[in-house]
């Protein structure tokens, strides 16, 4: 009855990882490893299956697919663990190179636990299967689980450490990547006879899958920057949600003669005109400011800030970032901005639509200022 | 046998609170159709609980009598929860009208309410179930009654798909008519093989479906305009280069706004963005419902076309030239719209990636506005 249970438990399983598997885009690095990844946990989930089917089943056959069906498994179980380090390494240095590199420092335990699995066919170290064709851990097998364990573990520290270098919408998914395969994995060595590990790491798959999928919702694809449907969401919350202590300021900023860039230099070097320009932003405005792409060539941003001086000083931040842009450029194109700017007055209950609306009517005042001065 | 269904149980409602945290943090989870997909998630993690409860057959005058009692009497009183909400939802997907829906949610409302009295009732005349002095479930005389309820309600969602199947986006139409597949195999195998009841499990991976189709959409749409998006645009374009071959290709149309600029410029935003809308109508009027269209940039979209010969491509060029004329000479916004068009057959022996033709029909379109522009 428990072996029913289990392959329905591990199908279940199976099912959500192929769900997960045709919807994943499989054309970046990180796509590509978290592809492996999913592999990787459904072939442990479907040799997990074959071990409980074929587990205590009387026969030469049965006894022989047993010993394989078990080495294997046995041998797979540091994959995902491996794979997930490359991937965790992967989010914090965005490296190719650094993952190609440690992939032979990363395989040895690897290979050792692989060599011992082989091993304990004929000696019975990590596993042995008695005469009723029953599948029985060894002496040795706690060297397999520390190293899974290991591998994990310092995953897990270098997430933490490096928590800096980890985009930050990213940190708490990845984090919690480890968490259900470890809860599984104790579960598995309190409980003799329960098998959640790899289970548990088909929700792991899924929390790190819906989370990368909502930030592409939420991003622009060219600037990286926020999308104009992100930035509809976050005005309209701090609007609802406005508190006394904090000025709601917001920006609109407009990229000075950009259809000319885009119709003299061509789309590619217009795009790289509008990264140029989320750069700058980004390097002008702190991490709790939401920068956002809002059209073609405009940007907008919201911040909280403490007093009106706040808002000038960012506006002059942004014009210093610029002139050192323009100075020491590389590019056929000088960047300028026109931008209009002002502070929400929560007593005239504004919509986010009015309020977006008001600024970009004080960049026009802006551009028209800066065209009559030329 | 009940704490390997606990486990799974459990399991299942742990990929639901993952979909949960998720569609609570989505942009639109204020609208109808999101509130009504976020009660099925709860519904659903509610009956799995409930479902854990109703397991607790045997050892009478224990905590297993008052488990087993409550478990069973709630299962009973939610059984047309689900049904009626995946009912509600469709219907909305179908109609896409909430004031029409205003009448089924009372009649639903009615039909629950109905059942949630009879149960009670049911407590003490043994109607739908009773309980055994030992603690054993048993089905009642009528126990028939709410199962074809359920039986009925899923039926005509299920017909109200199939007879609508023109009113549903395509994107969506899939995990609407596959939604009920996963519980109805799980029915079959459990009466087939005695296993565990897994019917409310499937739910779990059905919704997973819907969810994973409703962010893939938002993924791919440009939310201003409701075409695909650029990004989609890049992958679509690859997938058309890789299935081309010597007798079939297909074209691509770049098309430029031509005086978007002003349009926001003097009307505002509202009038821009609704010059980028009427475009987008125009677009879709003159092509075919199975074309491919994006937006590329702020005032570019992008049409993909199964044609593979140019005389039929710029036939199709015209007929947007005509739309165009007819659209202006309605005036019946402030704006003139005008199009630059740079367009292309891909040619197979070219070999061209995506990027290079893209590049192509963009000097196209760029050369036609040089031209548009001496005109004026």
């Amino acid at each position: 009855m428990a072996t029913i249970a289990y392959v329905e438990l591990n199908v279940f399983a199976l099912i959500i990882l192929f769900l997960i598997f045709i919807r994943t885009e499989k054309h970046l690095f990180d796509q590509k490893l978290f592809l492996t990844l999913i592999c990787s946990n459904a072939l442990l989930l479907i040799l997990d299956s074959v071990m409980w089917i074929i587990d205590g089943t009387p026969g030469v056959i049965a006894r022989y697919t047993n010993i394989i069906g078990s080495a294997l498994y046995l041998a797979s179980n540091p994959l995902p663990c491996i794979l997930w380090g490359f991937y965790a390494n992967f989010l914090i240095y965005r490296d190719e190179q650094k993952i190609k590199k440690l992939l032979i420092p990363f395989l040895i335990p690897a290979l050792i636990s692989t060599g011992l699995v082989i091993s304990s066919c004929f000696n019975g170290c990590i596993f042995f299967i008695d005469q009723h064709n029953v599948y029985h851990r060894g002496k040795l097998f706690i060297i397999l689980a520390l190293i899974c364990f290991a591998y994990l573990f310092h995953s897990l520290i270098l997430i933490i450490i490096k928590q800096k270098q980890i985009e930050k919408k990213y940190f708490i998914p990845v984090l919690a990547f480890a968490i259900p395969p470890m809860i599984g994995g104790i579960l598995q060595s309190l409980f003799y006879g329960l098998s959640l590990v790899w289970v548990c790491m088909t929700i792991s798959a899924q929390i790190i899958f819906i989370n990368i999928q909502n930030n592409q919702l939420y991003t622009d694809h060219l600037t990286g920057l926020y999308n104009r449907r992100q930035l509809d969401c976050y005005l309209q919350e701090r609007i609802r949600n406005g508190h006394k202590k904090h000025l709601l300021a917001g920006m609109m900023i407009d990229v000075n003669s950009f259809k000319e860039i885009n119709d003299r230099w061509g789309h590619s070097i217009g795009d790289r005109a509008l990264i140029d320009t989320g750069q700058i932003l980004t390097a002008s405005f702190g991490k709790e400011d939401m920068i956002c792409r809002y059209g073609g060539d405009e940007f907008v941003i919201i911040m909280e800030i403490r007093e009106t001086s706040d808002l000038i000083k960012a506006v002059d931040k942004i014009k210093k970032n610029t002139e050192q842009f323009n100075h020491t450029k590389t590019t056929p194109y000088t960047i300028n901005f026109s931008i209009g700017y002002a502070i929400y007055d929560f007593e005239t209950n504004m919509t986010a639509e009015q309020f977006l609306k008001d600024i970009d009517s004080l960049m026009y005042q802006d551009k028209k200022k800066q065209t009559m001065k030329a | 046998m009940l704490s390997i269904n606990l486990i799974i149980n459990i399991y299942s409602i742990l990929i639901l609170t993952c979909i949960l945290s998720h569609a609570l943090k989505q942009t639109d989870k204020n609208s109808l159709s999101s509130k009504l997909y976020i009660a099925m998630l709860t519904v659903t993690m509610l009956m799995l609980l409930v479902d854990v409860l109703a397991r607790f057959d045997g050892n009478p005058g224990t905590i297993y009598s008052i488990f087993n009692y409550f478990g069973n009497l709630l299962t009973f009183m939610i059984n047309l929860f689900l049904p009626s909400l995946w009912l509600l939802y469709v219907h909305l997907q179908v109609y896409r009208k909430t004031n029409k829906i205003k009448k089924l949610i009372y009649l639903l409302m009615a039909i629950n309410g109905i059942n949630i009295v009879f149960v009670i009732i049911s407590q003490f005349y043994g109607w739908f179930y009773y309980i055994d002095s030992n603690n054993i479930y048993h089905r009642g005389k009528l126990f028939w009654i709410p199962v074809s309820i359920t039986i009925g309600l899923i039926l005509s969602t299920l017909i109200l798909t199939l007879v609508n199947r023109k009113n549903i986006e395509k994107r969506h139409y899939f995990s609407l008519v596959f939604f009920p597949v996963p519980p109805f195999i799980c029915v079959i195998l459990q009466v087939a093989f005695y296993g565990a009841s897994l019917a409310l499990n499937s739910v779990a991976i059905s919704l997973l479906i819907v969810f994973l189709n409703i962010q893939n959409r938002t993924m791919y749409t440009d939310y201003l305009t409701g075409v695909y998006n650029r990004n989609k645009l890049e992958t679509h374009m690859r997938e058309k280069i890789n299935a081309s071959t010597e007798n079939k290709t297909f074209s691509a149309i770049l098309i430029d706004l031509d005086n978007f600029k002003s349009i926001n410029d003097t009307f505002g935003h509202n009038m821009g963005d609704c010059a980028l809308g009427a475009s987008v109508s125009l677009l879709k009027n003159c092509l075919k419902p199975t074309d491919f269209i994006a937006r590329f940039g702020g005032d570019e979209f992008c049409a993909i076309l199964d044609i593979s010969n140019k005389v039929e491509l710029e036939a199709i060029i015209c007929k947007i030239r005509t739309c165009i004329e007819e659209y202006n000479k309605q005036g019946t916004q402030p704006y003139t719209l005008g199009f630059s068009m740079g367009y292309a057959v891909y040619d197979y022996h070219s070999h061209m990636t995506s990027e290079e033709f893209q590049k192509q029909i963009d000097i196209l379109m760029y050369e036609h506005k040089r031209i548009n522009k001496k005109k004026d």
